[in-house]
């Protein structure tokens, strides 16, 4: 408990700076702190007695204004945006122009009521100001940094984080071993009613699996291949369902698909929403489409589904990350030429992915 | 005794119906594709077993189970990994991993159909009407029969009874785990999950999700798991 004792109070000083929850604390305690450095200054006992509060806070108020707005406009539109140099001549100038300020004041309003006439002493006088400066702004700018420095940190483990979950998922949804067993399962059903189709499932199963096992790892994959796997998942998926038709095709010439290499799994993510938004709850009949064609050079996806609002209004809170997930990677892939548009209607739900190829 | 099965997926239900006629004489009610269907049609038709898929749209086998009556027994059926299901904690008879085996199949119905007999007789007014050190004294119809906490291999809740099972036989009562557990007063019984409580003496063997009895397989739950192996073994040993 000794040995925690110090980092325990490092930790309380230093969330005590860049908590949100200490904020007005925070705040309060710089404004007092500063008050009370202000107080044992000299310049205003120079000052006949009720006037000298007023010069104290005068001199005060400006200083504050002063040190405000260096923390909220210089520091955030300047310092952080590295525009070092336009920072520090504003700094220099602000400094210049509050100092000049409070004794041009202290000049024409508040001479009066002046009683130290060993007012030569112009020289402490200006220091004593620059002191002041320097030290508010020491303090404000070195806070300001410390809190944006932890706030960086903080978002850079957070991305890192978010980074590797997403690799992480990534990893898992490879091959997903639920899906998996319930086809072998269908498979295992097949064999006993209808072995002619169970072994067209078995040949659909293999080249689904070795997509996801050899292909997804590549950096591209064929066009062609890419078709051939996604007809593969919805077919096999249709095993799994009653009432469900898919389609899948494109219009494109096949020597054009067959030389046309795209980024794997670019699609995937949509089709595994579709198949599970199609679902109809009451049995009815429910469909996927699927278009590829490239026109000038250019390749459309489109994926159209049935859907039964009653299922996807229940399930909203757990759609959006795959989504989010392929929309970052559409942007790390294309930046902003790709369009990608979702619409959903009654009953259908259109999803039209452009890319360049 | 009748069953249903319950799965989203047609060649799921038709592989279950073929396997169920093929190892036992239960009669098939009807199958459901979804959880709501299947819920309507309890209401109006007694219904001894539900085969029951857990990952399926819109309500879960999961979510299904709390809502079934209480005289159903229910036998879980998924392709989820045997680890994750464990994790789970049901209230169930057994659970059944796809592809079903065979064998597999016909030990979880024989399972069922002893419970069934189980809460149909009278044994269910059974009471546990007193306790020492080294016993229970289960009341069933006016006579007190004694059952000494050795005999005792392990307590498993089912519903809202709990079936004590004995070297010998196994009793049933209107009781839940928690309170029974309460009345042996003896530290060899430890609680290992949701729905079981063993006597640390009989475990015949064990691995990190779960201890075996005889032919009796009890999975640990999480949340019981490291208090089990604290009690079991005293702080000098952890497991992993």
């Amino acid at each position: 408990m000794k040995y925690n004792s110090p980092e325990l109070k490092n930790n309380l000083l230093i969330n005590f700076l860049i908590d949100d929850r200490y904020r007005f604390l925070r705040h309060l305690v710089f404004c007092i702190g500063f008050f009370g450095l202000i107080y044992f200054t000299r310049f205003w006992s120079w000052f006949e007695d009720p006037y000298r509060y007023f010069v104290l806070l005068f001199a005060y108020t400006t200083l504050i204004i002063m040190a405000y707005i260096n923390i909220y406009v210089l520091v955030p539109y300047f310092f952080f945006r590295t525009y070092y140099v336009s920072y520090f001549i504003l700094l220099i100038l602000l400094g210049v122009a509050g100092i000049n300020f409070i004794s041009y004041c202290f000049k024409n309003y508040f001479n009066a009521y002046n009683i130290s006439h060993i007012h030569n002493n112009k020289d402490g006088d200006f220091y004593e100001g620059i002191m002041m400066c320097v030290s508010i702004i020491l303090t404000t700018t070195t806070v300001k940094l410390l809190q944006k420095w932890t706030k960086d940190n903080k978002r850079i483990t957070e991305l890192s984080s978010l980074t590797l979950n997403m690799e992480l998922n990534e990893l898992r949804n490879q091959i997903n071993p639920h899906f998996l067993f319930n086809m072998l399962n269908n498979v295992k059903a097949l064999i006993r009613t209808d072995p002619e189709a169970a072994t067209t499932v078995i040949i659909k199963l293999s080249e689904f699996l070795r997509y996801q096992l050899y292909e997804n790892g590549e950096e591209k994959t064929l066009l062609t291949s890419e078709i051939e796997f996604l007809s593969n998942f919805i077919n096999l998926e249709k095993i799994r369902r009653e009432n469900f038709s898919v389609e899948i095709h494109s219009e494109t010439d096949k020597k054009i698909l067959n030389s046309t290499f795209i980024p794997p799994n670019l699609f995937t993510t949509f089709v595994e929403n579709a198949i599970k938004y199609s679902v109809n709850i009451t049995g009815k009949e429910s469909y996927i489409k699927i278009n590829i064609k490239i026109e000038d050079k250019i390749l459309r996806f489109t994926c159209v589904n049935s859907q039964d609002l009653q299922l996807s209004a229940s399930d909203k809170k757990y759609s959006g990350l795959g989504l989010v997930n392929i929309k970052r990677r559409l942007e790390l892939l294309y930046g902003k030429t790709y369009t990608l548009n979702m619409q959903s209607f009654d009953n259908e739900y259109i999803v039209i992915l452009n890319v360049p190829v | 005794m009748n069953c249903i099965v319950v799965d989203d997926e047609p060649l799921a239900r038709a592989e279950m119906r073929s396997l169920i006629n093929e190892v036992s004489k239960l009669e098939i009610l009807s199958e459901f594709s979804n959880a709501p269907a299947a819920l309507e049609f309890l209401k109006t038709n007694e219904t001894d077993l539900i085969f029951l898929d857990i990952e399926m749209p819109l309500v879960t086998g999961l979510d299904f189970a709390k809502m079934i009556p209480k005289h159903s027994l229910v036998i879980f059926t998924t392709a989820y990994s045997q680890y994750a299901l464990k994790s789970y904690e049901l209230d169930a008879v057994d659970y059944l991993l796809k592809p079903v085996d065979k064998k597999r199949l016909e030990k979880a119905i024989s399972k069922a159909v002893l419970y069934k007999q189980l809460l149909s007789n009278n044994t269910v007014k059974n009471t546990v009407e007193s306790n020492t050190n080294d016993f229970l004294l289960i009341k069933a119809e006016r006579r007190y029969y004694k059952t000494n906490f050795s005999e005792i291999k392990f307590i498993e809740a089912l519903k809202d009874y709990v079936v004590i099972h004995t070297q010998s036989q196994k009793l049933i009562t209107a009781m839940n785990l928690k309170t029974i557990h309460q009345k042996i007063i003896s530290p060899k019984f430890i609680r290992v999950s949701k729905s079981y409580v063993v006597n640390t003496d009989c475990i015949d063997s064990f691995d990190t999700h779960s201890l075996y009895i005889g032919d009796s397989e009890i999975p640990l739950g999480e949340v019981y798991k490291n208090a089990f192996f604290t009690a079991y073994f005293g702080d000098s040993m952890s497991l992993e």
